[in-house]
């Protein structure tokens, strides 16, 4: 197993496993702006924190999210298009979401510190 | 409407109409609108799309339907185990999100305990007009044993004391009800816990 290629494999589970774990987060950020429907936090993740993921996982997740209690959900008519459901934090997600971003910001600096000789030495 | 565009309905219609079968059991108002919303999905991106639009693509990207209903009911589960009515239901939902969460294992293995020992009572009642051995035994000082199905041509366990006799029926199935349903109530509450974050962690993060 250990060619290019079965490495690569191997890192590219590890990064999808990686980006599993910080989906909710990343869905949860992108609505502290405001209201969004699950197509625009598509492009939104992939836009701005250039998080492709395959799209048929973020609507279970926003389901549970809402069960959580983190967000609601109410249909919007558009008038030309279908109607979209659209997305919106609750005081809960809001705080939900600091606290989340607070953890994320200790824990990548701390990674940040551990990782940042490796750089210069190892490579 | 060009035959391509026919075929793609199709196609479109076929990948629903399987979500649909894969959400079998969940709740038909939240399996509608997870269905409507998919479906708004997909509209959309065909829009966007315009006339060089390609469904199977946009389909593709989205994922198969049975991964999709896999991983609405793996996101669920502990939701839907709060809320399910049947044992099947509440045991269906725990196992996926056992696979999840230490807690759901926990949960999971207390509810399976308890439908075992609902089931063993149950048999215990309906075995004893065919097995006389069927029962609640006393083997010895410090050991009871429920017997569901002894060797008909032995049907007394020597030195054995049986302690209901015919009772056994009545109440095997009277308490195999009371197991039935404080283990559903358990099994759901449990899950509602822990499936609402909300409810037990509630500290100040407000910044």
């Amino acid at each position: 197993m250990d060619t290019a290629a079965g490495r690569d494999s191997v890192l590219e589970k590890w990064a999808i496993q990686l980006r599993k774990g910080s989906l909710d987060l990343a869905v949860l950020a992108s609505l502290r702006d405001g209201p969004m429907y699950g197509l625009e936090i598509l492009r939104r993740l992939a836009e701005t924190a250039g998080l492709v993921v395959p799209e048929g996982t973020v609507y279970p997740l926003l389901s549970r999210l809402k069960s959580e209690g983190w967000v609601e959900s109410s249909w919007l008519e558009t008038g030309t298009g279908p109607a979209r459901k659209y997305y919106r934090l609750t005081p809960a997600g809001r705080r939900h979401v600091a606290g989340m971003t607070q953890a994320w910001g200790e824990f990548a600096a701390g990674m940040e510190r551990l990782l940042a000789p490796i750089g210069t030495s190892d490579r | 409407m060009t035959p391509s565009h026919a075929s793609s309905r199709s196609a479109v219609d076929e990948y629903f109409s399987q979500l649909s079968q894969g959400l079998r059991g969940v709740p038909p108002s939240e399996a509608d609108d997870f269905l409507r919303e998919l479906r708004a999905h997909v509209d959309e991106r065909l829009h966007a799309a315009g006339s060089g639009a390609d469904p199977a693509e946009i389909l593709r990207q989205l994922g198969s339907p049975k991964v999709l209903a896999a991983s609405y009911r793996v996101e669920m589960a502990a939701s839907l185990a709060a809320r399910s009515r049947s044992p099947l239901q509440l045991l269906g939902s725990l196992l996926r999100w056992a696979r999840l969460s230490a807690g759901g294992v926990v949960i999971f293995g207390v509810v399976a305990t308890g439908y075992v020992i609902a089931t063993s009572l149950f048999l215990a009642a309906l075995m004893k007009p065919f097995r006389p051995g069927a029962g609640l035994w006393l083997i010895d000082e410090d050991t009871v044993s429920l017997r569901i199905s002894p060797d008909s041509s032995h049907p007394g366990i020597v030195g054995a004391r049986e302690l209901l006799g015919w009772w056994i029926i009545p109440i095997g199935l009277v308490a195999g009800t009371a197991v039935v349903f404080a283990t559903g109530a358990l099994g759901r509450y449990g899950a509602a816990l822990a499936g609402r974050p909300r409810w037990i962690r509630r500290r100040t993060l407000e910044q």
